[in-house]
């Protein structure tokens, strides 16, 4: 996942520092060494090491606590706290807020298939989602079951080479602004559009229930990689992108 | 349907995403998501793939309760035999 050198991703400053009309997003792999995973687990709270045990593979492990590490590191650095301090809790949907923090700091994240996105923002909600491309979604049937009319209809005029990415641009930009909502898989998906034509940008298109939505927030596409879909939607739109890579080295680096 | 056969067609939906994962060893009381390393689009294809085996209809707001084995199998089975 090194950098090419027109990637947006961009090695981090050495303080970091986020500005109101800021939007941080850090892409990290999930996959360490087992010597790594000794330094990151006691980082992880009792009740998410616990929950680390449930996963049936070892690599699905491993994974869970460099993400949730990687989780706490980056808020410990924005926060100024011990990552290992932090606390949690949780909304109906199991998103994610600081416990006890009265703190301007958004924060979400997503992971798929070996890698991490986590998106920072001050005092403006936040959802971001990574999906790695791949052929054996029944994406057909998804969209019919789960995209709204206005985006089935643009997905069946798209010729069969263009849906794969169209399907999952679209779900990705969608499963963005459920999570900045708090929602989950509960929300009516089909209550509302997001872009997904080939070349046309992000965007938020219509809400049924809700107009004003569309110009309260602004959808990007992000690019986590070769083989992967990302998109981001943040409040307002005055706020500016920066796209950082974290990269498991040493212990320096933590 | 029994509960065995629906539990047995969960599990053989599972297996197309999870193909690699021995479901028997699966605890069907926790989450799936919190044992397998499924993401959003996989567990979509999941509740398609359950749609498909039984033709049941699962609303948005009904999703929840797929999170685990047993409340797969405690819902589909009210939805099954109710339907037939």
């Amino acid at each position: 996942m090194s950098a090419a050198a027109d990637s947006p991703w961009n090695g981090p400053p050495e303080f970091i520092d986020l500005l109101p009309d800021e939007v941080h997003v850090w892409r990290a792999p999930l996959s360490v060494s087992p010597s790594q995973l000794q330094t990151l687990a006691p980082i992880l709270a009792a009740a998410e090491r616990q929950r680390a045990e449930r996963f049936h593979f070892e690599k699905d492990r491993g994974e869970f606590i460099a993400g949730r590490a990687m989780l706490r590191t980056l808020l410990g650095r924005y926060l100024h706290r011990e990552p290992s301090q932090l606390e949690f809790n949780y909304g109906a949907s199991g998103k994610p807020r600081l416990a006890g923090e009265d703190s301007s700091l958004r924060f979400n994240l997503s992971h798929s298939h070996g890698i991490a996105l986590y998106a920072f923002s001050r005092d403006r909600e936040i959802g971001i989602d990574v999906e790695q491309v791949r052929s054996n979604a029944d994406a057909e049937k998804i969209a019919e079951r789960f995209f709204s009319a206005q985006e089935v209809a643009v997905f069946r005029d798209l010729p069969a080479c263009q849906r794969e990415k169209a399907f999952f641009d679209c779900w990705t930009r969608k499963e963005a602004y459920i999570k900045a909502k708090g929602d989950g898989l509960t929300a009516a998906l089909d209550a509302f559009s997001v872009s997904l034509s080939p070349g046309e940008p992000a965007a938020l298109l219509h809400v049924r229930d809700d107009p004003r939505e569309v110009s309260r927030w602004s959808l990007r596409e992000l690019e986590p990689g070769p083989g992967y879909a990302g998109a981001i939607i943040v409040e307002g739109n005055d706020w500016r992108l920066e796209c950082w890579e974290w990269k498991w080295q040493s212990d320096s680096n933590r | 349907m029994t509960e065995a056969e629906i539990k047995a067609v969960v599990l053989r939906v599972l297996g197309a995403i999870a193909p690699e994962a021995d479901l028997a060893a699966l605890d069907p009381r926790i989450s799936l998501r919190d044992q397998l390393d499924v993401d959003s689009v996989d567990f979509l294809n999941f509740i398609i793939g359950l749609h498909k085996e039984l033709g049941v209809d699962i609303p948005d707001a009904d999703v929840p309760k797929l999170a685990t084995i047993s409340g797969c199998v405690a819902y589909l089975a009210s939805r099954v035999n109710k339907q037939r």
